[in-house]
């Protein structure tokens, strides 16, 4: 038996001690004695959340198939915790082993949302690695940052040794044998490690490049310091999904864990070209799981993991193209199994309700709509495809099947947006509550009011999306729009069955700095941790203050990056990646949402050229 | 068929809270593909009972959990496989037909514990014969042992005496079960010598007066060591059911009759 790193004492004083034992069923142990490269994969915030995820799940199991690698995890000690550590200077440790980060050879974190940027520096802080990697000693962790964020890393750039640029499933095992035989043959020391890292497609090594900014603050240029270092990183994909690898045994949690359930992704990448949405834009092309393996890995999770729940993960999986086999399957073997299946992102329509009714309580439970936009004007701008007839079509059918609770969900604050626009969010809301009256128009077999809930979060331009140009608003115009829309529901004749509910505008306006942001952020998130700053994702502990003071005293304007004007042949900063899809491609779009109003078709009705061909594989060479 | 398992827990996994240990259970259940009877409804779960929840940090060799199968599987395969599917420190000791249709829960009565020490402060010692002592004139020796219980709303006066079956300070320290269950207790600073004081109790563990060994510990040791001077450490042994007017393990005696 290992010991832990934490007393008796403390882990009788924490909330959920279960989050930092270690020892859950399907976690990897291995003999340290006989492995050469020792990973911490980081997933900088609470257990539960980061339990949840997928790409760390694959990950752990891809680098644990090695038998010279041992991967374990690391999540972000809750405050309560994390001040004892802090006091008494008890060093962050991996889960399985309970051995200190310091003994590591990697530290790998990934970047899931921008508001974790300060749990990074509390992982470096307290694993005692200095946070800028030129001050790195030779014997610390190499710092390896990936995941969606990293479309952008320079906020955080300094903070990492590399970044690995796209899919995880193709280049770790030629970084680890690189990383390896350089100890091997003596010839490792860390600067040497980093260039030879930098030559292997899709690594990023922020040390080798070099910044220099206009006067008016702009990227200058961007270029390497070295010759024969890429100018451009290439993102990584994956082209076989039958044969990626994928977690037959994840690890189970002791706690209830925000996803405590089988999940089993079907697909990766979107057809639809929403042009506000980052994921769509970045993991293109659309590529499938064939049936036959997904029956497989259905079966066996269930045997390996005894969840009760199975949930089918992808962008829209109503745009997977099989379904309604897939789900004749599951029904089918989920019912001789006890198991439920949960149904995330459907487009409602007569297929999916009729598969709702069959895997859920309709009278308990709700439908969601993610119309992005309350007109049809703005859903054509986000190029959403949805139009208001088939809202009203699901809708209908979904009170025909008895459905009461509707929940529908909007962005403020888009590219062109008018008072008009925003006022169309709640009139859409009421068009579907009198749809209700109307549908069921008998008191008597209705049972009583509808419930539509109107959620709205304010949009954030994302880097390589279409609107990676767009400007935002001040967070009193966010909330002043908020207000519009509140008041406008207050008026509609069925208010009574509507509720609203938004989002925090402080955080918005942070978010949209760190994702657009540039290396100058990078003392601003530091000097915001120092004071005080951690948990930013956490309403309960963001503290807006000290972000304020913190742009104040780095002498940086949050303004600049959030409600300038970029023009098109401004250098970003995250020009440097190349993900496929084509600078020009994103350019037309922009143009074809803020000009022309024209939409572009979803990439099996017809290719729009993206530059996404290029990796030859799923919805771009499918049934060619 | 209707069974009666009995399993430990200990090293990290005293850390998980009672609704994790049964989450635990469900999914270690549905991995064994045994034929376990299912609750019906819209999210059907298999049909367990538990004797007694134990506190998190506290570890024990006498859990209970009751649950039922569609088919007649021989006990030691059952307790074979299912030891299959576990964690380090949950491991199933053994397993018994029951016939019985109560609830465990409903059954409890009683809860055997054994007690030991880490010392915090220097100065007070806590030693074999200051216990004894404590043991002799107000417990063996007393007619009441009044404490005052705190709950939210209230609070009540509540003589210990009649709630405590058996109590004495052991002479020599268990070392084969300092070896198997207690290896954490003892790298946590807990003194587990064969020399080292430790107690051994049976209170009650009735849902309307279950008396904490933590409660009874600290009632006894309080005029001569506050609470910041030590802390108990606490294993459960076992745990009883009333039986013809005595108190009979869960996992012993005639269960076709309970």
């Amino acid at each position: 038996m290992r010991n832990s790193a934490l007393t008796d004492e403390i882990l009788m004083q924490v909330e959920q001690p279960a989050r930092y034992i270690g020892n859950e069923i399907n976690s990897t142990m291995k003999d340290k004695s006989k492995i050469d490269l020792r990973f911490a994969f980081c997933f900088p915030d609470v257990y539960e959340v980061g339990m949840s995820h997928l790409g760390i799940k694959i990950l752990y199991e891809m680098f644990n198939k090695r038998s010279d690698v041992w991967c374990e995890r690391v999540f972000s000690p809750w405050p309560d915790l994390a001040s004892i550590m802090k006091e008494r200077g008890i060093p962050l440790f991996a889960l399985e082993s309970q051995d200190p980060i310091s003994e590591f050879d990697f530290l790998g974190i990934t970047l899931q949302y921008e508001m974790c940027y300060t749990n990074i520096l509390q992982a470096l802080d307290l694993s005692g690695i200095p946070f800028h990697s030129t001050d790195r000693r030779e014997e610390d962790p190499i710092v390896v940052g990936g995941g969606p964020c990293a479309y952008n890393p320079e906020p955080v750039a300094e903070f990492f040794d590399l970044f690995y640029i796209g899919e995880g499933e193709k280049q770790y095992d030629r970084l680890f044998d690189l990383y390896i035989s350089m100890k091997k043959d003596g010839s490792y020391s860390r600067r040497e490690f980093l260039r030879k890292a930098a030559a292997i497609p899709g690594i990023y090594v922020p040390c080798l490049y070099h910044v220099s900014y206009s006067e008016d603050g702009t990227i200058e240029d961007f270029s390497p310091t070295e010759d024969g270092l890429p100018e451009k990183i290439m993102r990584q994909v994956e082209m076989d999904m039958d044969h990626a690898p994928y977690p037959m045994k994840p690890v189970i949690p002791y706690v209830r864990s925000t996803q405590d359930r089988v999940v089993l992704e079907v697909m990766r990448g979107c057809i639809r070209g929403c042009r506000f949405c980052q994921a769509g834009m970045v993991y293109r092309p659309c590529r499938q799981k064939s049936l036959d393996v997904l029956k497989k890995y259905a079966v066996e999770l269930f045997r390996n993991t005894g969840y009760d729940e199975i949930s089918l993960s992808s962008l829209s999986t109503s745009d997977f193209e099989e379904l309604p086999e897939f789900l004749d399957f599951l029904i089918e073997e989920c019912d001789r199994r006890r198991i439920n299946i949960t149904l995330p992102s459907l487009r409602i329509d007569a297929f999916s309700l009729d598969v709702m009714s069959k895997v859920q309580d309709v009278r308990k439970s709700s439908l969601t709509f993610a119309p992005e936009a309350g007109s049809q004007r703005m859903r054509d701008v986000i190029n959403k495809g949805l139009t208001t007839e088939e809202i009203m079509k699901g809708a209908s059918d979904a009170f025909l099947g008895g459905w009461k609770k509707v929940k529908l969900y909007f962005m403020l604050g888009l590219p062109t947006e008018t008072e008009d626009d925003m006022r169309q969010i709640p009139d859409l809301a009421q068009e579907i509550a009198h749809l209700y009256y109307e549908t069921l128009p008998d008191k008597a077999t209705r049972g009583g009011r509808c419930q539509i809930t109107i959620s709205t979060s304010f949009f954030v331009p994302k880097p390589f999306t279409p609107f990676q140009w767009a400007t935002m608003c001040p967070a009193e115009e966010y909330l002043r729009r908020a207000r519009i829309v509140n008041h406008r529901m207050k008026e509609e004749p069925n208010h009574k069955c509507l509720s609203y509910q938004w989002h925090e505008a402080k955080t918005t306006v942070l978010e949209g700095v760190f994702a657009r942001g540039d290396r100058k952020i990078s003392r601003v998130i530091e000097y915001a941790y120092r004071h005080g700053a951690c948990f930013d994702a956490w309403n309960e502990f963001f503290r807006p203050e000290i972000w304020d003071m913190a742009f104040t005293a780095c002498g940086v304007d949050p303004d600049f990056y959030t409600l300038r004007k970029r023009e098109l042949d401004e250098i970003l900063p995250w020009d440097f990646i190349d993900t496929g899809v084509s600078r020009r491609f994103l350019e037309n779009e922009w143009k074809k949402a803020t000009g022309e109003m024209t939409v572009t078709p979803n990439c099996r009705k017809s290719c729009s050229g993206c530059g996404c061909t290029r990796f030859g594989s799923g919805v771009c060479v499918a049934g060619k | 068929m209707d069974i009666r398992i009995r399993f430990s827990k200990f090293g990290p996994v005293k850390y998980i809270g009672h609704l994790d240990l049964m989450r635990y259970f469900q999914k270690a259940l549905r991995r064994s593909d045994l034929p376990i009877t299912y609750t019906k409804g819209f999210s059907p779960h298999p049909v367990m009972s538990f004797a007694a929840p134990l506190g998190v940090g506290i570890t024990s060799e006498g859990e209970y959990m009751d649950i039922s199968l569609e088919e007649e599987i021989e006990v030691e395969k059952i307790r074979d496989i299912l030891n299959a599917q576990m964690a380090y420190g949950i491991e199933i000791i053994s397993v018994a037909k029951r016939s019985s249709n109560k609830k465990a829960m409903a059954e409890l009565a009683a809860a055997s514990y054994i007690v030991f020490f880490k010392r915090i402060n220097g100065d007070i010692r806590i030693d074999k014969d200051l216990i004894s002592d404590q043991i002799d004139k107000r417990i063996s020796n007393a007619s009441s042992l009044v404490v005052t219980k705190e709950t939210k709303k209230s609070s009540r006066q509540v003589d210990l005496i009649p709630l405590i079956y058996q109590i004495s300070c052991l002479n020599c320290f268990p070392v084969d079960k300092r070896d198997h269950y207690l290896p954490d207790w003892e790298h946590n600073g807990f003194l587990l010598g064969e020399e080292d004081p430790a107690v051994y109790m049976k209170v009650s563990a009735r849902s309307s007066d279950n008396l904490r060994p933590e409660l009874l510990m600290k009632t006894l040791l309080q005029p001569y060591a506050d609470e910041e001077a030590y802390i108990p450490g606490i294993h459960r042994l076992d745990v009883f059911r009333e039986d013809q007017g005595g108190l009979v393990s869960f996992g012993e005696g005639d269960l076709s009759n309970g």
